[in-house]
């Protein structure tokens, strides 16, 4: 039978502890979570910033290079152990990772209830009381697509984030 | 009196570990837990659980007080230099 807990390809080793090691996963996790809601949000542009000669040529330049940024960053950050551990249920950690993986959750909720908040506010409240106010066709899907990416990223970046080198020589 | 500096417990598990010769891997398998946990444990970056605390003090034969303390430990040989004099 599939046993998680000895599965080597998810295990942590000495070499995921790394300084350069924890330096690439916290550039591809960063990556990872804000190129999607770059990507999404560059229709709300001003149209004369886009399409518009050379700017637009730089404009789609970058836009593809946050997008290959964005696929290559994404596989790098779902292939690495730390990150897979954080979906895993607490049966199949250690009290080091469960304490890691509730920190990372409870960061993720926090911001989370935040940005609900400000978006409900935004898109649903003051709307009413403003008059005059309208939102572009699937703005508001876009909204809840960015958080739904946060809701999966905001832990990685947590965790990622505090991780501090573990380095071999110390052993 | 008892205190709890910074909310941090201190531990001897680098010293207990290197007097045996252990490496993290050998440790954390022994108590059943992964190597970094031991490796953030003996940094001081981590506070072990009551129950992992029970199971190294238990690996290593020692009271819990002579491996995890809520006070920084004196160095070894301040202690045994102590003793010493108190023997005498």
């Amino acid at each position: 039978m599939f046993n998680v807990k000895s599965w080597d390809g998810l295990k942590i080793k000495e070499g995921h502890l790394s300084q350069k090691s924890i330096r690439r996963m916290k550039f591809a996790t960063a990556m990872a979570a804000f190129s999607f809601p770059l990507i999404i949000f560059q229709s709300y542009l001003p149209d004369e910033l886009i399409y518009n000669g050379v700017s637009g040529a730089v404009f789609m330049g970058v836009l593809i290079f946050l997008a290959i940024c964005f696929l290559v960053s994404l596989t790098f950050v779902f292939a690495n152990p730390f990150i897979m551990r954080l979906s895993f249920p607490g049966k199949y950690l250690d009290e080091w990772e469960i304490q890691k993986s509730q920190d990372a959750k409870s960061f993720a909720l926090c911001w989370m209830s935040v940005l609900m908040l400000i978006a409900v506010f935004t898109l649903f409240i003051i709307p009413d009381f403003i008059g005059g106010i309208t939102v572009k066709t699937g703005f508001i899907e876009d909204i809840f697509w960015t958080l739904f990416w946060l809701i999966i990223t905001l832990p990685m970046l947590h965790f990622i984030w505090n991780l501090t080198p573990l380095n071999s020589d110390e052993a | 009196m008892f205190y709890i500096y910074n909310n941090m417990m201190y531990n001897r598990i680098k010293l207990l570990r290197t007097e045996r010769g252990l490496s993290r891997k050998e440790l954390a398998d022994a108590v059943e837990v992964n190597f970094q946990t031991i490796g953030y444990l003996e940094r001081g970056d981590y506070n072990a659980s009551l129950e992992l605390a029970f199971k190294l003090a238990e690996y290593f034969g020692v009271p819990i007080d002579v491996a995890f303390s809520p006070r920084p430990f004196k160095l070894l040989s301040q202690e045994l230099a102590a003793k010493r004099a108190a023997d005498q």
